[in-house]
């Protein structure tokens, strides 16, 4: 056993716990991995025989295994593959004698691992994937997650701060550009319950039926198929951002009535979704309105009221939509992200009339207010609002979503069209998105150096959860027939051939890699001239050393006295002396060169000593 | 693992057919292993604990090519193996001749604990394995296995051969009486007087300061004289020729020549002279390793 | 220099290069052969080529310890004591046939030529440098003579035994070409040997040539009853006689062919425990082939 088995084996134990950190503990396997961890952990530390030690071994591959069932991601792959070439190391260090240190071991642990990568790689692309036994597993002991950003309530928030903390990312895999800046708006939650002050989602978001598919069976997409891909940090509420259009792939998001994307697994975890696109678009948009959807605590802004009375008289909702719009334009609204607080007595006639100084919460609360005083059905959606097109280097563009982005709007129900987005806050002045949309230039080069490798990192995320995480059954099935056509039932005896072909090639690239002297260039040198003579019969004796070899050859072919008298001296004081130099070592090479090409000629060598001469 | 029909011969080359291969006990737990991380990855549809599990599968099919190789080719045979004592541990030489890297090699002899696994580059190599030989004489110390379970330990590669070389065991070391020849006064066998080393007159050995009871002969005059005050000089008597060692009558002769090797070794470890006479052969008083080991030789094969 | 003791001492070449090799790397020299082979003239010839002081003692069975140190003698005109040095104090010491002196004997000179410095009634008096003790013994066979045990042996060097002339050589000695040692002219004094044994210090030992010791010291513990095993005392002066030796040689680093030029004569004593086997130089000619020379 090597002395460097131990510490191979607790830093692999202190890379899976590193590992762990970033998992909620709700979901039953996360607690499994956590359980089988401390047992690794504890078989460790009592291993004494080397039979303990490959298990303890064997336990952190399957470890690692279930973090990678837990945590997909690019980060925390590069992590477990670490964690999986540290255990094969510690595995490697119980077998291999006491000789190697850590950094041989692993580098012979890469060694392995990438001859047996080929196969696996084989079996992983090409065997047809098996469909998951139950459900089980999935979306167990997910708390209800009802966080402050559940509820809206603008007026109570003096001043909003700007944070650039990263949100969301969104890929378009079929390509194209990003849509028009003043068309990046993705939704988030309905806000429905209002109560004067604050916008409260309608229901406990889960509890409500799905809306599209009232079967849990869609039809199988097409591969590539996914035109969003999104990839959303934690969050801690219970619906992911999307564009509206489309419907998920995963099964574990539902698409709800009110157009919400709801996130079965908990919102704690960082999460990667692909959306497709639908036959029939925007179902969510025809759901009626409910009752709720007019309600409004009566009498708490009566100006407010009044100046919707007005407009409740005029025919269609059409018209009553217009001239609450021309109202916002003519008056002197500003957009601001320190409005003061409102007063708690008619908080939104404050806004309406007298301060008309605010923020997209603002805007949308108080224009929903007035249209459903006016009788039109609507309600106030919070989500993201455009976000920075980045295009890393050598990877797929995606839009960059930070929680400064993040916006409220309202939607209003029109006859005949259904729900229809209406944003109030860009009828007022000084709005960052129309800023945004006239300079959209200068922004795309902000941000430091640290900004840009992030980006570049989360480009790569993309690719990753486009290319590795969104490799599923499909997929699999897609490429089986690219590569096979109709000869599918070949499939077995491909993978078998291919299995053969990269073990073969696996262990020939590993025998080479045996074979390869390794060490000094110089003593190399020495060994392949000393083969030259050996060839000619000549080896050295027990003990010999090169002198008294050189004196021998030297008796047996006294033509070879130049070349050998100067590659032994040039050899010795680069061996012993004090001083060796590269240069030395190539002219001792050289000499090598010199004298076997001399041996091998034979007679002609007067010619060999001529040229070591000049 | 330890079956499979042994190997006979001077020099013996490990090949498909002498060479056995089957998992350990870790590398059906390995598979298990394989077999849960394809459970869970299905389940979760989790690319990376598939990708994991077809990795363990992968390496355990090389682990079989790479085990097997570690044996393969490689060519066995013994060396002249150099004298020991019966009981203890002694060292057999095996040369071995590597084709490629051998990693993990362990070399058994008989019912010995297997040796510390070596990892061998490629060339020649005289390892000594070793074995504690019961009796005396030219002994063969009987099945050598040799097996490996590098690089991970899935699979155990070994087979079996007997080496022919016999190596010379002398008798156990064990001390007790012998019967010592020439020495006229010897009284009691074992006393580490045997070069009788009395106080004598013959030969000057040290100075003492005087006691009275000195004779005046012995008084050191010279020192005397030159002031350094009264010195007895003290003789040793000439010691006598060598002793000649025999064994101890009236013992079986096992036991006898068992406590003829250890005074032999213990005599030579004092720089001491001594001779042998067994049954059938006589050595002559001597000194130094050679006549130590002729000596010890003549125990080994005494009949 | 070689060639000017070489001729006091004919066709000796290589036994005289070695005892040089020796007094340069600050070593004892133990010279082992029957009587009458030139043992006390190569002594001699050593210390006269560098100047040296040169005392002779002949060892006795009744040779006291304060024979060799010297002693406090009392000064009746001071009425104290003073110390009065013994054959010891000179820098070179013949010790003629030291094994037929009393143990004792001989471990106060091995003590003193370990350390270099005296101890006589408690007072320490340091010996001069250079210093070098040339021991002669006759073959051990003869009568009347106590061994060097083990320990004292390994204090030695080098052990070396001169042999028999060559004819030629002894030819020419009969013919009275031999010089005299008394007619050797020093072309150098102590200072300069103390100037050399520094620079055989600095002669430069590779990891290479280190590593070819290393294997060697590991092969004679590795084999069993053919010797002694070698101390790390021996690796020490096995690389100290291997310096001077590759300075004599005019090199400034060390090869493994001066590690063979002198593994008989360092290593010898130490593996055979004092007790020359019938054959000689068998054993450090094996344990030679037992390890790869081509570094």
């Amino acid at each position: 056993m090597s002395r460097a088995a131990a510490p191979l084996q607790w830093l692999t134990m202190g890379l899976l716990a590193v590992g762990l950190l970033g998992l909620s503990p709700a979901l039953s396997l996360s607690l499994l991995a956590f359980g089988l961890a401390v047992l690794t952990a504890l078989k460790l530390r009592e291993a004494r025989r080397i039979e303990e030690r490959r298990v303890v071994a064997l336990l952190q591959l399957v470890c690692a295994g279930l973090l990678a069932a837990l945590r997909p991601e690019l980060g925390p792959s590069l992590l477990q593959g670490l964690a999986i070439l540290m255990a094969l190391a510690g595995l490697l260090a119980l077998e291999l004698g006491a000789g190697p240190d850590w950094k041989a071991l692993l580098r012979r642990s890469l060694q392995v691992l990438l001859a047996a990568l080929p196969i696996a790689l084989v079996l992983f692309l090409l065997l047809p994937r098996l469909t998951p036994f139950s459900n089980l597993g999935t979306g167990h002991g997910m708390g209800a997650v009802t966080g402050l950003s559940d509820s809206m309530e603008p007026g109570s928030i003096a001043k909003l701060s700007v944070s650039r903390e990263a949100a969301a990312r969104v890929a378009f895999p079929l390509g194209g550009g990003p849509p028009p800046l003043e068309q990046r708006y993705w939704r988030v939650l309905v806000h429905e319950r209002f109560d004067g002050r604050s916008w409260r989602s309608a229901e406990p978001p889960f509890a409500r039926p799905a809306a599209g598919q009232p079967t849990p069976a869609p039809p199988p997409p097409a591969p590539g198929e996914g035109i969003q891909l999104w990839l959303t940090e934690p969050s801690g509420l219970s619906t992911v951002p999307w564009s509206g259009a489309g419907r998920p792939l995963s099964a574990d998001l539902n698409l709800q009535r009110s157009g919400e994307l709801l996130n079965r697994a908990p919102g704690s975890q960082r999460r990667v979704y692909a959306l497709t696109r639908t036959a029939e678009p925007g179902d969510w948009r025809s759901v009626p309105p409910g009752p709720s959807d007019l309600l409004l605590p009566r009498g708490e802004n009566p100006k407010l009221e009044a100046l919707a009375g007005e407009w409740r008289r005029l025919g269609s909702e059409r018209e009553r939509l217009n001239a609450a719009g021309s109202w916002f334009r003519a008056q002197p609204f500003r957009y601001s992200l320190e409005p003061g607080a409102l007063p708690r007595q008619a908080p939104l006639d404050h806004f309406l009339f007298e301060t008309r100084l605010g923020f997209c919460g603002h805007y949308a609360s108080a224009f929903t207010t007035l249209m459903r005083a006016a009788g039109v059905p609507a309600r106030v959606v919070s989500g993201y609002r455009g976000g920075q097109w980045v295009q890393p280097v050598g990877g797929t563009g995606y839009i960059d979503l930070r929680q400064a982005d993040a916006h409220a709007w309202s939607e209003v129900w029109l006859q005949g069209e259904g729900w229809r987005r209406v944003d109030p806050t860009a009828w007022a002045d000084g709005d960052p998105l129309a800023s945004a949309t006239a300079g959209a230039g200068s922004l795309a080069g902000a941000g430091g150096p640290w900004d840009w490798l992030q980006q570049q990192w989360w480009g790569l995320d993309i690719a990753w959860a486009r290319w590795w995480l969104g490799y599923d059954s499909e997929q699999q099935q897609a490429l089986v027939a690219r590569l096979l056509g109709k000869q599918r039932h070949l499939l077995g005896l491909v993978v078998l051939l291919a299995v053969a072909i990269s073990l073969a090639a696996s262990l020939g690239g590993l025998g080479w890699l045996g074979r390869r002297r390794s060490g000094d260039p110089l003593r190399l040198e020495l060994e392949r001239t000393l083969r030259a003579f050996a060839r000619q019969g000549m080896a050295p004796q027990a003990g010999e050393t090169l002198a008294g070899f050189a004196q021998r050859l030297t008796r047996r072919w006294p033509e070879l006295a130049g070349p050998l008298g100067d590659f032994v001296e040039q050899y010795q004081g680069q061996r012993f002396a004090s001083t060796p130099s590269r240069s030395g070592r190539r002219e001792a090479q050289r000499l090598g060169r010199v004298l076997r090409r001399s041996l091998n000629t034979g007679i002609q060598s007067k010619e060999a000593v001529q040229r070591v001469d000049r | 693992m330890d079956f499979g029909r042994p190997q006979q011969g001077e020099r013996v080359r490990l090949q498909m057919r002498s060479l056995y291969i089957l998992p350990t006990r870790f590398g059906w737990l390995w598979l298990a292993g394989t077999v849960l991380m394809q459970v869970v990855g299905i389940q979760m549809q989790s690319n990376g604990t598939l990708l994991l599990s077809f990795l363990m599968l992968s390496l355990f099919l090389l682990a079989l090519h790479l085990t097997h190789f570690n044996l393969q080719g490689v060519e066995l045979g013994c060396g002249a193996p150099a004298p020991g004592f019966a009981g203890d541990p002694v060292p057999y030489p095996i040369q071995v001749r590597c084709p490629g890297r051998s990693e993990g090699v362990r070399l058994r002899l008989g019912g010995e604990q297997a040796g510390a696994p070596l990892s061998l580059p490629p060339g020649d190599h005289e390892l000594a394995v070793a074995w504690t030989p019961p009796g005396r004489g030219w002994q063969r110390p009987g099945l050598l296995r040799v097996q490996t379970t590098a690089p991970l330990g899935l699979f155990c590669c070994w087979s079996r051969w007997y080496p022919a070389a016999a190596q010379l065991i002398y008798p156990a070391r064990r001390a007790g009486p012998v019967r010592l020849l020439a020495v006229a006064t010897a009284p009691v066998a074992g006393a580490p007087s045997v070069a009788s080393r009395h106080d004598g007159s013959e030969d000057w050995r040290d100075l003492a300061p005087h006691r009275p009871q000195d004779s005046p002969s012995r008084l050191a005059w010279k020192l005397l004289a030159q002031g350094r005050g009264e010195y007895a000089k003290r003789f040793l008597d000439r010691p006598e020729a060598p002793p000649l060692l025999a064994p101890e009558p009236g013992l079986p002769l096992e036991q006898a020549l068992e406590h003829l090797s250890e005074r032999i070794w213990s005599y030579h470890g004092r720089g001491l002279s001594y001779g042998l006479v067994l049954p059938g052969q006589t050595i002559a008083a001597g000194r130094g390793v050679l006549h130590r080991d002729q000596c010890l030789a003549a125990l080994a094969t005494c009949r | 220099m070689i060639s000017a003791i070489g001729e006091v001492l004919l066709g000796k070449e290589h036994q005289v290069r070695l005892a040089l090799a020796c007094l340069l790397a600050r070593g004892h020299l133990l010279i082992e052969d029957l009587p009458g082979m030139g043992k006390t003239t190569l002594a001699e010839a050593l210390a006269r080529s560098f100047g040296l002081g040169f005392k002779r003692v002949s060892f006795t069975s009744d040779l006291l310890p304060a024979d060799l140190t010297g002693l406090n003698v009392f000064d009746p005109a001071a009425a104290s004591f003073h110390f009065q040095p013994g054959p010891l104090f000179s820098q070179v010491l013949l010790a003629d046939e030291i094994n037929r002196a009393s143990p004792r004997t001989q471990s106060a000179l091995l003590e003193a030529m370990a350390a270099g410095r005296v101890s006589v009634d408690g007072t320490s008096h340091p010996l001069p440098r250079p210093f070098l003790v040339i021991a002669t013994q006759n073959g051990l066979d003869q009568g009347g003579t106590s061994a060097l045990p083990e320990s004292q042996l390994d204090r030695f060097l080098m052990r070396l035994s001169l042999g028999y002339p060559p004819r030629q050589a002894e030819r020419a000695l009969l013919q009275g070409e031999g010089l005299r040692p008394d007619g050797i002219t020093h072309a150098f004094g102590p200072d300069d040997l103390l100037q050399l044994q520094e620079r055989c210090d600095r002669q430069h030992c590779s990891g290479a040539l280190l590593d070819y010791v290393l294997d060697l010291l590991e092969r004679s513990r590795r084999q069993p009853f053919q010797g002694h095993p070698l101390s790390p005392r021996a690796g020490l002066a096995l690389v100290a006689a291997a310096r001077a030796w590759s300075l004599l040689e005019g090199r400034d680093h060390v090869i493994p062919d001066d590690v063979q030029a002198v593994l008989a004569a360092v290593c010898e004593h130490r593996m055979d425990g004092g007790q020359r086997g019938d054959t000689d130089r068998e054993l450090s000619q094996r344990l030679q082939e037992g390890v790869d020379g081509l570094r």
